[in-house]
């Protein structure tokens, strides 16, 4: 298995898709700013205190990354039905079930991996400037910061599962569209849900969604073996 | 006998409708199998089903003596195979397609992607991807993809599409090669017939997704290939001067004015002095070969009208 998902990463040169994993906490961490002044114009305190300032990071850091999956299961899976390169990799003497799996093992690990890193980066870079700046009026107690942890892998490996959702509608019609297109909705709907809302919810929907994902991922491929290349 | 192909009532349908029917086809050991049919008949679809992307929907496939089933991933390892048209990564180059290949199939042999490129002649690609390559050059490069791990068998639909005459040439001789040398057995589609003739060891002929001859080269050889085509002024003083003084029997009446005929024993300077002397009149004789074009289409036409 670890030769198949080194030999996918080999095939679609996705080391350089750090550069835009780079890209993209830079723009994370612009768009940070970018609350602090335009809360700072109108007189309000952006973040309050720690745990709302990694809520913050957190929230936009998933969506981010769960449409970069999105990108990811187009190029692995759907272009490869496209292209029609598939109907290669399935002469070759691999179990068609682990070509699969080890594609979304790497959507999936890419997600988690890319969140909890972000976080720990942009988190720590949040700390570092504040610890200059001394913008959040309350420091970063320890139960805090182990809190946030534990809810941001949590989180993190919800991500990865809610990840594979956009393969369905990929799968459909093999568009390499409709996967990017459906998680930019999926994420759009989960932020306007969980705003305001309990903690029930707030757990809830990701780890829900994330078992609709696995399942996705489960039936899109349970029958792999008997279907027809064409 | 050792056959390395053998189906068994293969049989595939798609919404219903029957595209390859009860095909019993024999490839034996280290031959050239030539494929042949019209486009649509089905071959595409039946080097499918031997490579298990396609699923028959009856019937059974041998191959290497052991029955193909969804899981029979080790056999594949003992085949190469174009189907339909190479595919490639085409953002990667080709030494990196061949060196995936590789890899997937298990093959880690490092002199073999430079021999394969060399078989096919393909030169000066270093550091080009495919996707700028030409049709023939991925046609070649798809071959030395599919040569690459010395496979006991291999499978290729159309090989020679997208080939220059002297690519064809380069081609067949390579596929002599790999068969006299490496013994490997070979099935080639293709729809161009004459390259057929000079290659293959048996013709399987397939019309409307069935199976209508399976023959030897040697066989088609044997049976008349040579006639002699007459078009005559008068059809029946001919038929009289051929069977009462010339006492040729083996002839056939084309349409009123044309005639062949088959028998060996007499040259076109007899057929001509004699019909010319009991006042027929010859308006055009040509020694003709009865080329596989012909049987072919025989086949073809003969298969359309049984069905």
């Amino acid at each position: 298995m670890r030769k198949l998902i080194s030999l996918e990463i080999k095939k679609y040169k996705l080391f350089s898709y750090l550069k835009g994993v780079a890209i993209a906490n830079l723009a994370i961490m612009a768009m940070l700013c970018l609350v602090y002044y335009g809360e700072k114009v109108e007189g309000v305190v952006a973040y309050e205190n720690y745990e709302m300032a990694f809520g913050v990071i957190g929230s936009i850091i998933r969506p981010v990354f769960i449409i970069f999956a999105a990108v990811l299961i187009s190029k692995l899976i759907i272009d490869e039905y496209r292209s029609n390169s598939i109907s290669l990799m399935f002469t070759y003497p691999i179990n068609r079930k682990k070509i699969i799996i080890a594609k979304l093992a790497i959507v999936a690990s890419f997600t988690f991996l890319t969140i909890v890193l972000s976080n720990l980066l942009i988190g720590s870079v949040f700390y570092l400037v504040d610890s200059y700046l001394h913008f959040v009026p309350e420091a970063l107690t320890g139960k805090v910061l182990t809190d946030s942890l534990i809810t941001m892998t949590l989180e993190a490996i919800a991500s990865a599962g809610m990840a594979l959702i956009p393969l369905y509608f990929g799968m459909r019609k093999k568009s390499t569209v409709a996967p990017i297109v459906s998680a930019i909705v999926m994420v759009s709907l989960i932020n306007s849900t969980v705003n305001g809302v309990n903690l029930v919810t707030f757990i809830v929907i990701p780890i829900a969604l994330a078992i609709i994902g696995c399942a996705i991922a489960y039936f899109s491929f349970r029958n792999i073996e008997n279907v027809d290349v064409i | 006998m050792s056959y390395i192909i053998q189906t068994n009532q293969l049989t595939k349908s798609y919404k219903g409708k029957e595209v390859v029917s009860n095909v019993n086809m024999k490839v034996k050991k280290g031959e050239i199998y030539g494929f042949l049919g019209p486009n649509g008949a089905g071959k595409t679809t039946v080097m499918r089903m031997l490579t298990n992307l396609v699923k028959p929907t009856s019937g059974e496939i041998e191959i290497f003596g052991e029955k193909l089933t969804n899981t029979s991933y080790e056999i594949l390892k003992r085949m190469g195979s174009i189907i339909e048209y190479p595919v490639f990564y085409d953002k990667l180059t080709a030494r990196e397609n061949l060196e995936l290949h590789c890899e997937y199939m298990g093959y880690y042999d490092k002199k073999a992607i430079d021999q394969a490129l060399d078989l096919v002649k393909l030169k000066n690609i270093e550091n080009k991807s495919v996707k700028e390559f030409s049709l023939g050059m991925k046609q070649r490069l798809g071959i030395a993809r599919a040569i690459i791990t010395k496979p006991e068998l291999l499978i290729l639909d159309e090989p020679i599409n997208g080939l220059d005459p002297v690519g064809i040439k380069e081609l067949r001789d390579l596929f002599h090669m790999l068969s006299r040398e490496y013994g490997i057995t070979m099935l080639i589609s293709t729809h161009i017939l004459g390259e057929m003739e000079q290659i293959a060891d048996t013709i399987g002929v397939i019309s409307d997704g069935k199976l209508i001859k399976e023959v030897s080269m040697n066989e088609i050889r044997e049976q008349n290939t040579e006639y002699i085509e007459l078009a005559v002024s008068d059809m029946n003083k001919a038929v009289y001067v051929l069977e009462d003084i010339l006492r040729i029997t083996n002839y056939k009446v084309i349409d009123e004015t044309r005639m062949r005929i088959y028998d060996s024993r007499v040259t076109q300077g007899e057929i001509s002095k004699t019909f010319i002397m009991n006042g027929v009149m010859i308006e055009e004789i040509n020694k003709k070969n009865h080329s596989l074009e012909d049987y072919f289409l025989t086949l073809i036409n003969g298969g359309g009208i049984s069905a």
